[in-house]
């Protein structure tokens, strides 16, 4: 080993007492190695000596803080730390477990009232259960104002006819007819669906008949198609086929199957609520309308029967203005529609693959999806972060304060 | 000689009040040597600071003032990293009082000839021939090997002489 590499370990008295007597040794014999040795040693003590040796500032502001930090650790010791905390706690659960237990008590309230308004939505085509709130909302110049004898209108209060017998004329004059209660059992959700699929296909007009034979085979149509596309260029087609709500996925698949899927969507809307409320209406309206029709038969002078002919017949437009909603809602939520968007393959590979005609507009539609997603999202973090905030707030200020305790 | 009282309380680590009193000045000087003495006090308060938090870390397996001095190094590499400081700008030498009689060296070009020296060899040369640690307490205030420092110390002083040459020559001759 190199004897100038040890020499600084040598004036240092870091070496080992063998490796000391070698560097010694070759010290004696050298000169040179001798005044380097020298210059090492008068640059160590020179370095030593010339140091800046500042005076020390600030060390009261730090003792000051030292022991502030001392004293105010000993004020509380942790056997009462964590009596506290364990008291704190104790004290959040007291909090919290009526509010929990409310909570709890109004969720079954709710659920309740959800699965009684469900039992009535479901029960609409079979008889009119709404709740008052339906009834109150919803039922245009009741007939409970009734016209009694001398030409006026007597109100009568809707719990009065409860119990009676609907088609009683007498229960009809005093007011309108009440149907008892039953129970109706839960009704599938009535959704209307709809979904979009593109797909790279060999030869459009193939593609286009396999797909119309496959819609028809499920109890489906085809409710418009449109085929284009001249000799020597890549033919396209667009069709849009109505299936069976029952059918959709399936449908969805088989179309996926004649070709390539170069992308697909679908989206559905819950239209079970839209459906019950317009058919309670409907009941409603049309047991006015029976009202109506005995107390046009009751009436006695010219001026009744004008004003119950009057009101009946804005009974009635309402019926027909229903009845067409019910019709449409039922058809959408019976049938599916499926936009089907068939592109041929590109038989010369050298030709450009033509961008897809609304491929500025698909791209709009779904950065705003993805946008309305992220929104979605965040406000739903917000909402269950603002109502779960009694929970995390008080766990994050015991996690905060025991972190704080162990890093001191 | 000053005493080192190393109190250790159970379940508490050291008494960093008590470390404060009889190391404060050291640290002070350490810091002033890293980062200038304007900030060395910020730097050293920083330390205690830092040694109060994690007291309960200090085992006795080194002795005090070079577990501190480990605390106080990283802190001043933190402040320098902050105040965008070259820790090699600081002056280590007292170039205002020098004394013909007694300085072989010119002080002024020993200065210039540290700040040539690279932030590591600089490190080793302030902890063993300034602040007086042994090479094994240096290793352990730079956690890194003894046989890094004693090796960073060799190339530090040839760099030193390097850069010294011509004044030596003078000096002796």
């Amino acid at each position: 080993m190199n004897v100038r590499e040890d020499l600084k370990a040598f004036i240092d008295d870091e070496l080992t007492a063998e490796r000391r007597t070698e560097v010694q040794r070759e010290l004696d014999a050298d000169l040179e190695l001798q005044r380097e040795m020298e210059f090492m040693r008068l640059l160590g003590s020179e370095l030593r000596s010339a140091a800046l040796q500042p005076s020390a500032e600030g060390k009261d502001r730090t003792l000051r803080w030292l022991e502030r930090r001392q004293t105010k650790r000993r004020v509380i010791n942790p056997r009462l730390q964590w009596a506290l905390a364990g008291a704190g706690c104790f004290l959040l659960a007291a909090i919290l477990f009526p509010v929990f237990a409310q909570s709890k008590a109004a969720s079954k309230r709710t659920a309740a009232l959800m699965k009684e308004r469900e039992a009535a939505a479901a029960s609409a085509p079979h008889g009119f259960a709404g709740t008052a709130k339906d009834f109150d909302d919803k039922t245009p110049a009741s007939p409970a104002e009734a016209p009694v004898a001398g030409g006026g209108f007597r109100r009568e209060n809707r719990k009065s006819t409860m119990g009676r017998n609907p088609s009683d004329p007498e229960n009809l004059i005093n007011g309108s007819p009440s149907v008892p209660p039953q129970a109706i059992p839960t009704q599938q959700p009535l959704m209307i669906r709809s979904g979009q699929i593109s797909l790279e296909v060999e030869e459009v007009e193939e593609a286009v008949k396999k797909a119309t034979r496959q819609i028809e085979a499920m109890g489906g149509m085809v409710q418009n198609s449109n085929v284009s596309g001249a000799e020597n260029e890549r033919g396209s087609a667009e069709i849009v086929v109505r299936v069976p709500e029952s059918k959709f996925t399936a449908a969805m698949e088989g179309m996926e199957a004649i070709g390539k899927p170069l992308s697909h969507s679908s989206t559905g809307e819950d239209a079970t609520t839209q459906v019950a409320d317009v058919e309670a209406r409907l009941k409603v309206m049309r047991a006015e309308e029976q009202q109506y029709v005995l107390l046009l038969r009751a009436a006695r002078t010219i001026g009744q029967i004008m004003e119950v002919r009057d009101r009946l017949s804005s009974v009635r437009q309402e019926i027909e203005s229903l009845d067409a909603q019910r019709k449409s809602l039922r058809a959408q939520t019976s049938y599916s529609t499926i936009t089907v968007t068939m592109q041929e393959k590109n038989k010369d590979p050298k030709a450009l693959t033509p961008p897809p005609a609304n491929w500025s507009e698909d791209t709009l539609t779904s950065s705003k999806e993805v946008l309305f997603a992220i929104g979605r999202f965040l406000a739903r973090a917000a909402i269950f972060l603002g109502v779960l905030a009694p929970i995390w707030i008080p766990l994050g200020l015991v996690a905060w304060f025991l972190r704080r305790r162990y890093a001191r | 000689m000053q005493v080192v009282r190393e109190k250790i309380m159970p379940g508490r680590g050291i008494d960093v009040a008590q470390a404060a009193r009889d190391f404060y000045e050291p640290v002070f000087r350490f810091c002033a040597r890293h980062v200038g003495k304007d900030l060395a006090s910020d730097a050293a308060q920083e330390t205690f600071l830092t040694a109060h938090k994690v007291r309960q870390n200090f085992r006795g397996e080194s002795s005090l003032r070079t577990w501190l001095f480990g605390i106080a190094l990283n802190e001043c590499r933190r402040l320098a990293r902050q105040k965008r400081i070259e820790p090699s700008t600081v002056p280590l030498i007292d170039v205002s009082q020098q004394d013909e009689g007694q300085s072989i060296l010119d002080r002024r070009l020993l200065q210039e000839a540290l700040q040539k020296l690279s932030a590591e060899h600089r490190e080793v040369v302030v902890l063993h021939e300034i602040e007086g640690l042994t090479y094994e307490e240096a290793a352990k205030v730079l956690d890194v090997p003894v046989g890094t420092v004693k090796s960073r110390l060799h190339h530090a002083f040839l760099q030193l002489r390097r850069s010294l040459d011509t004044t030596y020559e003078g000096a002796t001759r």
